[in-house]
C-alpha cells in the first residue's frame, strides 16, 4: 500500500504514471502512455473528440477500471491494489453522464443515503450527511419527492448529492450536462464551481469549451494520448489546431479569428471583455 | 403545399380531463421549402408537436393538415407518412438490418415498390447524406462511427422521398466535427428544396440554419417569427429559460458600449462582418 494511507498524505490528489488500457486483449489501446498529476483542490477539464478515451480515463480515476500497465493513484492509494479498492472509491466519486444509470431507489433522500449506508455509518451521521449533500446541490426541499417526478437536471443533482454524501475528496464528472438543456447545464456547472471553491478536487470531462475554459488546467486527449495539458489560455490559442483535434473553438477566439481575417486587428483571446475592449478601440473615431 | 396546425390541442390519454394538455391551441403554418426551428424548454411540447406532423399523434381538438390532407383520415394518413419523414432523437438506435443497404431499403420496401426502383432509391438516399453505396452499402451499420450511423438512419427516411424532413435534436451526442457535418448536411438538403422542421436546444444551430423559429412554452406558442426577430427578444427568451445565440448577445454588449452594428448578427460570421464594417466606416469618417 502506498504512503498515502494516512491523513497526512500531501501528494497529488490524482496521479497517472504511464497508464495504458484496452478493453480486450486483441483490441487497440484506448489509452496509452498517460501521465499526469492533479493537485489537491485543482479543477481540471478533460476534452477530446468522441472516441478519444475521455470516459475511459474517468473510470480509471475511481478504480472502476484498472490500467493494463502503469499505475493510477488516488489520494496515495493505488487503484489496482485490491486492498485499496474501497478507499479509492471513497476518495474519488464518479458522476456518470446519464443520471438514470445511477439512481437506485425512488425517494430522493433514500437514494442519497444509499452510499453512506454502505459505508456502515451511524443512522444519525447518515441523516446529517444526506441533508448536507442535498443542501449543497440545492435539492433539500425535494428530499421526500419521487425521483421519477424530477427534471433531468434535478436528477443529475441528486446523483451528485449521492456521491457527495460519501464525502469524497475528488469529484469526477463525466459530461455532466450532456443529457440536459442549457438551464440544467448551468445548474450543474454552478454546483461544481461551488464544490471546487469549497476545496474539492474537481475533474470534469466535457465537450463544452465554455465549461473547459473555467478550469485551472485543460487536458486534451486525442486517440488515447495526451496532446496538451496546460492553462486554458495556453491550450486555446490556435483555432486551427483545436479544429484538427475535433474540438469546438471557444466563442471569443472564433470572433477574434473572424475579425482578423477581415483586417480588424484584435488579439486572439479567450477573454470576452478584452475582445470587447479591443473592438471598441478599433471602432472609435478618436 | 403547406403543413397546417389549426388550433391544435392535445392531451395525453393519461392526463385527459386533468392536468395541463401537452399542446394548447397551437396555430401554425409551415410553407413549402421553409426551414423552421422549434425551440422550448424541456417539457414545452416540442416532441408532442412533431409527432402530430405525420399523424403519430392525433389532435384532441383542432386539425392538422399536410398538403391539404387531414391527418384524422386514416387512409390518407398513409400517404402523408410517405411525404413527411420523421427522424427521432438518436435515430441510429433504430438501425436493425445486417447491412446499410438493407436498412435504408426498409422504407421503400414497406411501400411495396419494385426491387429495381428500390435499389436506385437506396443509392440516391445514401448519396444525399454523403455516403457511397459501393463503399458502405454491404457493411453492417454497426461497424460505422456514430455520426455515420446517424446518416444511415437519415438516408432511411429520405429513401421514401419525403418533401418534408422533421428532425428531433439531430445534433445530440455528436462531437464538434460531427455537428459541423450534420449542419452542412441539413443545409444542403434544405437547399435541394426539402421543407425542414428541426427541434433543437442549441440556439447556435437554430441561428445557423433556420429561416423561422417557433418558441413553445407549456405547450402553447410563445413566439413565432423570423429567426432574427425571435432572437432579438433576449429578455423574454431568458425569462422562459432559453438562450440566444452568442453573437447576438455580444452585439448587444457592444451596443451598450456605443458600438452599434447595422445588422442583427446571429452567427459569428455575420457578427464579424458587421463589426468589420463598423470599424471601416469609422476609419473612413475619421
Amino acid at each position: 500500500m502506498a504512503a498515502g494511507a494516512d491523513n497526512a498524505y500531501a501528494g497529488p490528489a490524482i496521479s497517472f504514471r504511464d497508464v495504458c488500457f484496452r478493453y480486450h486483449d486483441d483490441d487497440q489501446h484506448v489509452l496509452s502512455g498517460i501521465s499526469f498529476d492533479v493537485a489537491a483542490g485543482e479543477h481540471v477539464a478533460i476534452v477530446g473528440a468522441n472516441g478519444s478515451g475521455k470516459s475511459t480515463l474517468a473510470k480509471l480515476i475511481n478504480g472502476l477500471l484498472v490500467p493494463d500497465s502503469g499505475t493510477v493513484t488516488v489520494g496515495g492509494y493505488v487503484t489496482n491494489d485490491p486492498r485499496c479498492t474501497y478507499r479509492v472509491r471513497a476518495h474519488a466519486g464518479l458522476v456518470f453522464q446519464n443520471p438514470d444509470d445511477q439512481v437506485v431507489t425512488s425517494i430522493v433522500r433514500d437514494d442519497v443515503a444509499f452510499g453512506p449506508e454502505n459505508l456502515g455509518l451511524s443512522p444519525a451521521e447518515i441523516v446529517a450527511r444526506v441533508e448536507d449533500a442535498l443542501r449543497t446541490v440545492g435539492m433539500w426541499e425535494h428530499a421526500d419527492d419521487d425521483v421519477a417526478t424530477l427534471s433531468g437536471g434535478q436528477r443529475q443533482r441528486v446523483t451528485i448529492a449521492g456521491i457527495l454524501a460519501m464525502r469524497p475528496s475528488v469529484l469526477v464528472l463525466d459530461e455532466p450536462g450532456a443529457m440536459l438543456d442549457p438551464r440544467g447545464r448551468r445548474g450543474i456547472r454552478r454546483v461544481s464551481r461551488e464544490l471546487h471553491a469549497a476545496g474539492m478536487t474537481v475533474v470534469v470531462i466535457t465537450q463544452h469549451m465554455e465549461e473547459a475554459v473555467l478550469a485551472d488546467r485543460v487536458m486534451v486527449l486525442d486517440h488515447g494520448r495526451i496532446v496538451t495539458i496546460g492553462s486554458p489560455e495556453e491550450v486555446f490559442t490556435d483555432p486551427g489546431r483545436l479544429r484538427s483535434l475535433g474540438l469546438d473553438v471557444p466563442f471569443p477566439l472564433l470572433v477574434a479569428e473572424a475579425l482578423r481575417s477581415r483586417g480588424v486587428d484584435v488579439p486572439l483571446t479567450l477573454d470576452e471583455a478584452m475582445l470587447e475592449e479591443a473592438i471598441c478601440r478599433s471602432a472609435s473615431t478618436t | 403545399m403547406p403543413i397546417r396546425f389549426d388550433h391544435v390541442t392535445y392531451a395525453y390519454p393519461a392526463t385527459r380531463g386533468g392536468a395541463q394538455p401537452a399542446l394548447v391551441d397551437v396555430d401554425l403554418t409551415v410553407a413549402d421549402g421553409e426551414f423552421l426551428g422549434v425551440i422550448g424548454h424541456t417539457g414545452s411540447g416540442k416532441s408532442t408537436l412533431i409527432q402530430h406532423i405525420n399523424g403519430l399523434l392525433l389532435p384532441t381538438t383542432g386539425r392538422v393538415t399536410v398538403d391539404g390532407i387531414d391527418l384524422a383520415d386514416r387512409t390518407a394518413r398513409r400517404e402523408v407518412r410517405r411525404r413527411v419523414g420523421l427522424v427521432f432523437q438518436y435515430p441510429e438506435h433504430q438501425l436493425f438490418a445486417d447491412t446499410v443497404a438493407e436498412d435504408v431499403a426498409f422504407g421503400p420496401r414497406a411501400l411495396g415498390l419494385p426491387a429495381g426502383e428500390i435499389e436506385q432509391l437506396v443509392i440516391t438516399a445514401l448519396e444525399r447524406v454523403g455516403l457511397d453505396f459501393c463503399e458502405v452499402g454491404h457493411r453492417s451499420p454497426f461497424e460505422l462511427s456514430g455520426g455515420q450511423m446517424r446518416r444511415v438512419a437519415i438516408a432511411g427516411v429520405l429513401a421514401t422521398r419525403p418533401g418534408t424532413l422533421v428532425l428531433d435534436e439531430p445534433m445530440a451526442g455528436l462531437d464538434p466535427v460531427g455537428r459541423g457535418a450534420m449542419r452542412e448536411l441539413l443545409r444542403t438538403l434544405h437547399h435541394q428544396g426539402l421543407t425542414v422542421i428541426m427541434v433543437s436546444h442549441d440556439m447556435e444551430d437554430v441561428a445557423a440554419l433556420a429561416d423561422r423559429v417557433l418558441v413553445l412554452r407549456n405547450g402553447a406558442v410563445f413566439a413565432c417569427g423570423t429567426t432574427s426577430d425571435v432572437f432579438s427578444h433576449h429578455a423574454e427568451l431568458r425569462e422562459i429559460g432559453l438562450g440566444v445565440p452568442r453573437a447576438a448577445l455580444f452585439a448587444a454588449r457592444l451596443a451598450a458600449r456605443g458600438v452599434v452594428l447595422h445588422a442583427h448578427p446571429l452567427t459569428v460570421e455575420a457578427l464579424a462582418d458587421a463589426i468589420a464594417s463598423a470599424c471601416t466606416s469609422h476609419r473612413e469618417v475619421g
